[in-house]
């Protein structure tokens, strides 16, 4: 379904208030005339059959129960977005809610679902509010285990290549790409006690905690998907 | 061209230079012996080559080259200082040939060096070192055709058994003289890359030692120095639009990865790997039990207790000190004593060479009597476990104790050379990478780590005395956490990371053992003995002048306070030039019965966090500058005598005489 940006907004809105906040919020009337951007969304949603006038007072709008499941969708997709820049793409915390408007638009179906498995199906946003969850949660959440993680979640035995290397918040060459922990290397955690202790090639190299959770792996298993 | 201490010397001038660079613990330093046949630390120690060093090789009759040896690093990005001199050596040194060195069974990591190197247009030679123990894992590379793609020469060597040397060397004289094709091959990067490096190189108009595409990729990753050697070019502000704009950290990271991507093409293309049955399964057992955060312990605790206990402690502070001391006292001082009195009589310059504060009887006897056989037994002890390769995993091992007082793992090399002398360890604080845990752990060597001389002494001043042994141990570290949980909250700067790499347990060879504890008691003897006598020169001025009864009488009062006599001030003055001449003051002090047992206590804990000798303090001002220096110094001095008045006071206040 191709909605508006501000059909969008008012989904997750309707979303918010009457879901997690628990109140009894309706969508503005829709009247022809208005040229406010809420009530130009909420015609757009009664027109696609979203949603209806309900018994609230003034003539509020109510989503149907296909727009309850898009609406679902919507904060679904946001939130992803919020959770892809912030532990991938490390975008400032001040600016994921802004960004993840733009970017929930280009996860569309599918997308949504790879994108959802990579990040190990969260079940929160950055802002600590839920994800509601898709189809392919239930599948992950019953394999328990991410496609990618950073090392300091892995479980000694674990191997796989590394699929990103997150940089520290400092200006400068990074450390670990000037000793040559790079993405596509393969390597194996051994040891998570007393530092973490990775085998990357012949070598081995033990490093803290801090370090280890900057180089997210690809889990072996979940290779070539 | 600034590389360091020990730089070339004028041995080495107008001779062709041939360097050794490469990642830490690939063998560089053996291969440095094998080709030059002089002395050179050898370490299995990720960063032991602090200093720069140089020797010639000959080869036939007419040859001679200088050889100098970089610190490792493991790309031409540096993080440590160290790293920053070897990547200077490289980019200013001028080298006629660089001995590209990688452990051979890691090529693919360490194949983008090379790339690197030969990018810079300097003639590069790959030396697939260790290809004994690639061979043992069961790889087999296609040399013939490693070489042509590369196109420079590549040799395999074992450096410390010499295989393959000779071919090495005449591969080294077939670059220098011009008889070989040299024809390095720059892998290109993709068109977007290849289009801004040329963008910047063009805009490179001066001369530069290393060619102007390497200036040109550096300069696109923002790299500090790089902006700094191109400082002088007329296209400046042209060259920092192109390179230092917001992407410079993108690019370094996918020029990172495009040259590693040709690497491992090239490796897949000529390396075959047979899987085989591992070997060396118990190494890796035993590794794995050193690192374990249980079984490491009993590890640490034999290591400690049989190397610097039994070795250090007994044999070498002990044994051997007394054997040296009685000859010195019986046989060499008196016959001293007689001499200078035959030639000056009893006047001050009696006192200068001989008697009590002699140069002669106390300088070089303390010298040879003491710090020699101390130091040189710390020094076996601390070669034979760095060569087994001991040190990373005892580091990884104490990491997370080590970050509640503010350092990293990897600062448990430069704290536990301290117990041997604390003024070569403040020159190891080079490895670690932060500016703050090399403050750190520069004040806490200044501050709480006794050196194995003024160990010794201070062992012999206690011993039989197991309580106050125990209170002294408890008070120096209590101390130590402390001062260093404090200073990781007051000193500015982010806390260090660690990283590190195990190389693999290898059984110490007693030729590199030897090499490297001779090496070091060269080092220690050159740097530490001048100031040693001079030491004793300062003092017999001092006294001569009556400088020393000012200073004395100045000093007796905090000593009082700390409920000393005043008779002990003098051994804190001269602590000041040695720990260990104050340490050697009490104990003749306590063996002429003027010190109660809990003012020696006393004593020997203030003179342990005392002000470091002289020799560290000016190591300590090159290293960290004289504002640093002399702050720690400011602070040192009156805290150590509060520490002593605290410990006195509470001592009482319990009612314990020991």
């Amino acid at each position: 379904m191709n909605l508006s940006e501000a059909a969008h907004e008012a989904l997750e809105r309707y979303w918010i208030e009457n879901k997690e906040r628990g109140q009894r919020w309706g969508l503005p009337p829709s009247s022809p005339d208005s040229s406010a951007p809420e009530a130009l969304a909420a015609s757009e949603l009664a027109e696609g059959g979203l949603a209806a006038p309900g018994p609230l007072a003034g003539q509020a709008l109510e989503l149907t129960a296909k727009g309850w499941e898009e609406a679902r969708r919507c904060v679904r997709r946001h939130r992803l977005a919020e959770r892809l820049l912030a532990d991938v793409l490390d975008v400032k915390k001040e600016i994921i809610h802004e960004w993840g408007c733009r970017f929930e638009h280009v996860l569309q179906d599918g997308v949504e679902e790879s994108i959802c498995t990579l990040l190990g199906h969260p079940s929160s946003c950055p802002h600590g509010r839920s994800i509601p969850p898709g189809p392919c949660c239930a599948e992950g959440r019953s394999h328990a285990r991410r496609l990618v993680l950073p090392l300091s979640e892995c479980e000694p035995g674990d191997a796989g290549k590394i699929a990103f290397v997150k940089s520290p918040d400092a200006g400068g060459m990074d450390k670990l790409t000037a000793m040559g922990i790079l993405p596509g290397q393969t390597v194996k955690l051994l040891k998570k006690t007393p530092a973490h202790l990775v085998q990357l090639g012949e070598s081995q190299f033990a490093m803290d905690k801090g370090l280890a959770g900057r180089i997210h792996v690809r889990l072996g298993r979940g290779e070539g998907k | 061209m600034d590389c360091g201490r020990g730089g070339p010397a004028g041995r080495l001038d107008g001779k062709k230079k041939v360097f050794l660079v490469g990642n830490p613990n690939v063998g560089k330093s053996a291969l440095f012996n094998v080709l030059t046949g002089s002395y050179v630390t050898v370490s299995n120690y990720p960063g032991t080559t602090v200093d720069v060093s140089s020797g010639v090789m000959r080869v036939g009759g007419h040859h001679e080259y200088a050889v100098l040896d970089t610190p490792g690093m493991y790309s031409l990005c540096s993080i440590t200082e160290e790293e920053a001199v070897a990547r200077r050596m490289v980019l200013m040194g001028r080298p006629d040939v660089i001995l590209h060195v990688v452990d051979a069974k890691n090529l693919e990591r360490m194949l983008p060096l090379t790339f690197q190197l030969v990018e810079s247009g300097l003639p590069v030679i790959l030396v697939l070192n260790l290809y004994d123990e690639m061979l043992g894992s069961g790889m087999r590379l296609d040399i013939a055709h490693l070489e042509h793609d590369l196109g420079v020469p590549v040799a395999q060597t074992v450096a410390v058994s010499g295989a393959g040397i000779e071919n090495l060397r005449s591969r080294i004289v077939e670059v220098l003289e011009g008889k070989y094709q040299y024809d390095g091959q720059h892998r290109p990067y993709t068109a977007e890359m290849e289009g801004r490096i040329a963008g910047v190189a063009k805009l490179l108009k001066n001369e530069h030692p290393v060619s102007p595409r390497l200036l040109a990729i550096l300069a696109l990753q923002n790299d500090r120095e790089t902006m700094a050697m191109l400082a002088a070019e007329p296209e400046l502000g042209k060259i920092q639009a192109l390179a230092c704009d917001a992407s410079s950290r993108e690019a370094a990271m996918r020029l990172s990865r495009e040259r590693q991507a040709a690497a491992t093409a090239v490796v897949e293309e000529w390396l075959t790997v047979q899987p085989r049955e591992k070997a060396g399964r118990w190494k890796e057992a035993l590794s794995r039990l050193m690192i374990h955060p249980v079984w490491g312990l009993p590890i640490l605790a034999g290591v400690l207790w049989f190397g610097l206990y039994k070795f250090v402690g007994g044999f070498g502070a002990g044994t051997m000190v007394d054997l040296i001391e009685t000859f010195f006292e019986n046989r060499v001082n008196p016959g001293v004593d007689a001499f200078f009195a035959g030639l000056f009589g009893s006047g001050a310059l009696f006192d200068l060479f001989a008697g009590e504060y002699g140069v002669v009887t106390l300088g070089v006897r303390y010298a040879v009597a003491i710090i020699f056989p101390i130091v040189a037994s710390f020094f076996i002890a601390f070669s034979i476990i760095e060569d087994t390769g001991y040190l990373p995993r005892l580091a990884m091992l104490v990491d997370k104790a080590f970050k509640l007082i503010g350092l990293s793992g990897r600062a448990v090399i430069p704290i536990t050379l301290g117990f041997g002398c604390s003024t070569m360890a403040t020159v190891v604080t080079r490895t670690l990478e932060s500016t703050k845990e090399r403050i750190l752990a520069t004040f806490l060597l200044a501050l709480a780590i006794p050196c194995s001389a003024q160990l010794g002494v201070l062992m012999a001043l206690m011993a039989g005395h197991p309580g106050m042994l125990a209170v002294w141990g408890f008070t120096v570290g209590l101390t130590f956490v402390l001062a260093g949980f404090l200073g990781k909250r007051l000193i500015p700067g982010e806390d260090a990371d660690f990283f590190m790499e195990l190389p693999p347990l290898r059984l110490p060879s007693a030729l590199n053992v030897f090499t490297k504890t001779y090496t070091r008691m060269v080092w220690y003897f050159k740097e530490v003995l001048p100031l040693f006598v001079l030491a004793s020169a300062v003092i017999w001025l001092g006294r001569l002048t009556g400088l020393f009864d000012v200073l004395i009488r100045l000093i007796s009062y905090p000593v009082q306070w700390a409920g000393l006599p005043a008779g002990a001030s003098p051994a804190f003055l001269y602590g000041f030039f040695r720990r260990d001449f104050g340490a050697a003051g009490l104990f003749d002090l306590a063996k002429a019965g003027t010190l109660s047992g809990n003012a020696l206590l006393v004593a020997a804990v203030i003179l342990t966090l005392f002000i470091p000798c002289v020799a560290q303090f000016a190591v300590t001002w090159k290293e960290r500058g004289k504002w640093m220096a002399m702050g720690m110094a400011a602070f040192i001095f009156p805290f150590a005598f509060f520490v002593g008045f605290a410990l006195n006071h509470i001592l009482s206040f319990l009612g314990v005489v020991l």
